[in-house]
């Protein structure tokens, strides 16, 4: 079955609401997990939802470390951790239910934001654009457009596509991870249609596949976020 | 349907800036808000931790120099028991001889009391 997307129109821009809709709750759970973590700080024996937030602060200090080699700057360490979290959220948003309005045309609601590629590529764009960023402001725009030319002039194109890639595949690696998960579990769903032994038949692999993508959601928002400091470091040195 | 399309695949840019204003938001607030005082915390566990090993240190380098100082004075004192038993011994040793010698006298100057006793009634 195809469903079509909920897009809305303003300030002539397109809005697609169910990616609206999924990305703020995601953003708004991440949100909720970092206030309730922070919100009765424990010196001693940290506990509960604290104990979860430092977990994840550490182990991106962790990638940092590997990767860049440091493990001080806030500013990449609070985007590393609100990228694990945020994906993780997201990769699994879809997992459980989905809402699906009926009518002319069907209206899928609720899906994971990361099986949209809209979504990944914003933040891989967004993430490319900052390691950019970091190197113009560390060496200057000169050494910046110098450094497409390097080590002689013919590797221009190949530098440009470099850049290009990068993006496309750390956008495209996450959207088509998550976007199988969901069309597989589509897939074992539709035949539940069928009657009562094909949903039998299909409940187990069901579990099965959902349990698969979690580990999967986990393992796309670890590898995003290695990347992503891998990319960083790859600026700073 | 969307604003432009790449390789004929519809973009809807809308989708993208809020994604981006919502991501750049959902950082900035983290790092504001959470990031700082959790970074904090795990400082200053990390310092009290520190203190705490050094105490620790301390404390154990102490109790090795009082048990030393135990061990010492428990062998002295078991050297001091060891000399005074066998002083005991010795004392005992003579007292026992002593008793015999004096027994021995006594019976003795009995005896010779006795003898002059039986002349006296002879004569």
């Amino acid at each position: 079955m195809h469903y079509e997307r909920p897009l809305a129109t303003w300030a002539g821009m397109t809005f697609d609401l169910s990616i609206i809709l999924t990305s703020t709750a995601a953003s708004l759970a991440v949100f909720m997990i970092a206030m309730l973590s922070v919100r009765n700080l424990e010196e001693g024996k940290p506990e509960g939802i604290q104990n979860f937030m430092e977990w994840a602060t550490e182990f991106v200090q962790g990638i940092m470390s590997n990767s860049i080699g440091a493990s001080k700057n806030v500013f990449i360490l609070s985007t590393g951790v609100s990228l694990l979290l945020y994906l993780f959220i997201s990769n699994s948003l879809g997992l459980p239910f989905s809402f699906v309005t009926e009518g002319a045309h069907p209206v899928s609601w609720w899906k994971s934001p990361t099986a949209d590629a809209h979504v990944t590529m914003t933040l891989a764009i967004m993430v490319m654009a900052y390691t950019h960023f970091i190197d113009i402001r560390m060496r200057g725009f000169k050494h910046y457009f110098l450094s497409y030319i390097t080590p002689f002039k013919a590797f221009l194109p190949i530098n440009i596509l470099e850049q290009f890639c990068t993006t496309l595949t750390l956008g495209l690696r996450l959207f088509g991870n998550i976007y199988a998960g969901e069309a597989m579990l589509a897939i074992l769903l539709e035949s539940a249609v069928n009657g009562i032994l094909p949903a039998i038949l299909a409940a187990v692999p069901l579990l099965v596949w959902q349990a698969f993508c979690l580990f999967i959601g986990a393992i796309q928002a670890y590898i995003f976020v290695t990347l992503t400091m891998v990319y960083i470091a790859h600026r700073l040195t | 349907m969307g604003d432009f399309e790449i390789f004929g695949i519809p973009i809807s840019l809308g989708t993208m800036i809020y994604q981006a204003l919502i991501f750049t938001i959902l950082v900035f607030l983290i790092k504001k808000l959470a990031m700082k005082k959790l970074l904090g915390i795990l400082e200053n566990r990390k310092t009290y931790i520190g203190q705490q090993l050094t105490i620790a240190e301390q404390c154990r380098s102490e109790a090795e120099l009082k048990l030393a100082v135990q061990e010492s004075l428990l062998s002295e004192a078991r050297q001091i028991k060891y000399r005074s038993e066998i002083e005991a011994r010795e004392i005992l040793e003579k007292a026992v001889e002593e008793a015999k010698e004096i027994i021995h006298s006594a019976r003795d100057e009995a005896r010779r009391i006795r003898s002059n006793q039986n002349q006296n009634k002879g004569a």
